[in-house]
């Protein structure tokens, strides 16, 4: 007999388990992971500001949490009933900007039931991302915080499932009539008002671009499930991109450095948000994703000022074994002349940069 | 499918293998149970990052290795005393190996270095191939075709050497017996 069929009959039955017991336990499991941002109906693997995080349990969780609000503010917030927009006073630099030129547009969406009412009062579009303002009242006037909502949501979705096998979909986006395949995320850091940003993004994990590929004008549907009250709630509204300038720096060029391939597909600028897009390839496919988590990038104008980090995300390309990077950054103050790209590594908490994978891209006015 | 039915659907489907995988790096039941819950938390997390649906088995094994590796590092030092409970009845290790149809050859595998080992096991008795092996434990295909062929000597030796030793045992027993005689 060869040793292959010796191994291959060395294979012990294995010790059974009981499945049923295992996803008990898995369940028990999601309903302690932690609660903020929750309501993304699609997880993406997300890097913070100044934070990878590449853990899967912490994938998705917290990609408005860091960036957009700080922790003085949110609690100020709290204490305060909502004046104004809530883009000036809880948004990141690009959403308050796009507030203070007067680029949001007031959107006056609304549905009630059972006593419950979801609105939409504003609304900032600039190709890049849809950020809106999402407010939850109670009839009884006691308006608890949307973080009370989205936390018992989250409850009600697990024992939904528990009880049939299906997760309910949280919040869906059409685009004239047209389910979106985005990711959706409420700024976890103001949900003890009962007041939001919810923040809608192209998927890219999925769609493998970061273009919403919309028209300037459309109809725009957000469904909210409420598993509190077991409603769907639909808010329909006019969307124009409110946003007046959109630069879209691309390159061909590719550069590399030890086997790995860099192409900047995209860098879009608009008032409110400034977004790159970025082609990883050359690598085995494990070690293309490693480092295509790994990976961050400073943005540098002309005169060296940088621009803040967001939020970013990183997934499989299209392609076989290719990665897409993605990051938003907040806004330069005016129009650059020239967009500098600078990747970097993290090595503990210094930035070990790589020149030969740095590009200088020119800005065309 | 819904991603919870997938779960559901990956639990009924690969709950067992996934646990003798993760056994055979912690060698710890209570750990394993916690490894498998804990990737089947991550798959569902990362349910997007599955490249091809028809086959998750590889891409879960990969996470299950991740977690178990995690582990090890993490209970390194404590590991004497994590031991103990597997000690004071039959461990699962002899349930395993009772359960082989060629416990000398189950032996020598799970005597192998965990480098030789868990390509041994995921080739023979999982059934991956050596691309999926390579995705699982984040190497290359040519490392994974080195690991099996230096796996494969690493048992043959240990089996001819079990022989001689066999052979050793039964002249020496003989020898014994003419002198008791």
């Amino acid at each position: 007999m060869t040793l292959e069929t010796r191994i291959r009959q060395a294979k012990p039955t294995y010790i059974h388990a009981d499945p049923e017991r295992t996803a008990e336990a898995v369940m028990v499991r999601l309903q302690e992971l932690p609660k903020t941002g929750r309501l993304q109906s699609v997880r993406r693997r997300v890097r913070t500001a100044g934070l990878i995080t590449a853990s899967a349990v912490v994938a998705g969780l917290c990609i408005l949490g860091a960036g957009f609000v700080n922790p003085a503010m949110a609690n100020a917030l709290s204490k305060l009933p909502l004046v104004g927009s809530l883009f000036d006073q809880a948004g990141d630099t690009g959403l308050k900007s796009a507030a203070e030129r007067g680029l949001t547009a007031k959107v006056n969406a609304s549905q009630t039931h059972d006593g419950v009412t979801f609105k939409i009062s504003e609304m900032m579009y600039d190709g890049t991302r849809m950020s809106m303002v999402l407010t939850r009242e109670t009839n009884d006037g006691d308006n608890p915080s949307l973080k009370k909502w989205s936390d018992a949501t989250t409850e009600e979705t697990i024992a939904m499932w528990k009880k049939q096998g299906k997760e309910a979909s949280m919040i869906e986006v059409r685009a004239d009539g047209k389910k979106l395949n985005v990711s959706t995320a409420l700024a976890s850091d103001i949900l003890h008002n009962n007041s939001s940003i919810l923040t809608v993004q192209p998927n890219v994990a999925e769609m493998h671009t970061t273009s919403f590929d919309l028209p300037d004008a459309f109809n725009l549907e957000v469904v909210i499930r409420d598993a509190t009250i077991g409603r769907y709630f639909t808010l329909s509204f006019p969307v124009k991109k409110t946003t007046s300038q959109s630069i879209v720096l691309a390159s061909e060029e590719t550069k590399s450095y030890n086997g790995l391939v860099m192409r900047i597909k995209k860098f879009e600028m608009t008032e409110a948000t400034s977004q790159l897009e970025v082609n990883l390839s050359g690598k085995a496919e494990a070690e293309l994703e490693e480092l295509g988590v790994s990976l961050m990038y400073d943005i540098r104008n002309e005169r060296g000022e940088s621009a803040d980090l967001m939020s970013g995300s990183g997934s499989a390309g299209a392609a076989p074994v290719t990665y897409v990077n993605t990051a938003e950054f907040t806004p330069f103050s005016s129009l650059p002349k020239t967009v500098t790209v600078k990747p970097y590594l993290l090595k503990g908490t210094e930035k070990e940069y790589i020149p030969e994978l740095a590009f200088t891209l020119p800005v065309n006015k | 499918m819904e991603q919870m039915d997938q779960l559901n659907q990956w639990i009924r489907d690969y709950n067992d293998r996934l646990r003798y995988v993760a056994y055979t790096y912690v060698r710890d039941h209570n750990r394993v149970e916690d490894i498998v819950q804990e990737a089947m938390v991550q798959a569902y997390l990362s349910i997007r990052q599955l490249r091809d649906p028809e086959r998750p088995y590889p891409w879960l094994v990969r996470i299950v290795i991740n977690l178990c590796l995690n582990t090890n590092r993490k209970y390194r030092r404590e590991q004497p005393t994590d031991l103990l409970p597997e000690q004071r009845g039959r461990s699962t290790e002899d349930i395993y190996l009772q359960q082989s149809r060629d416990k000398e050859v189950y032996a020598a595998i799970i005597g192998l270095d965990e480098k030789f080992r868990t390509p041994i096991i995921l080739y023979y008795f999982e059934d991956l191939s050596v691309r999926e092996i390579a995705y699982a434990l984040k190497l290359s295909e040519g490392a994974i075709k080195t690991r099996l062929a230096r796996g494969r000597e690493q048992l043959k030796s240990a089996l001819t050497r079990g022989e001689s030793d066999d052979l050793g045992n039964t002249y020496s027993s003989s020898k014994a017996n003419l002198y008791t005689r």
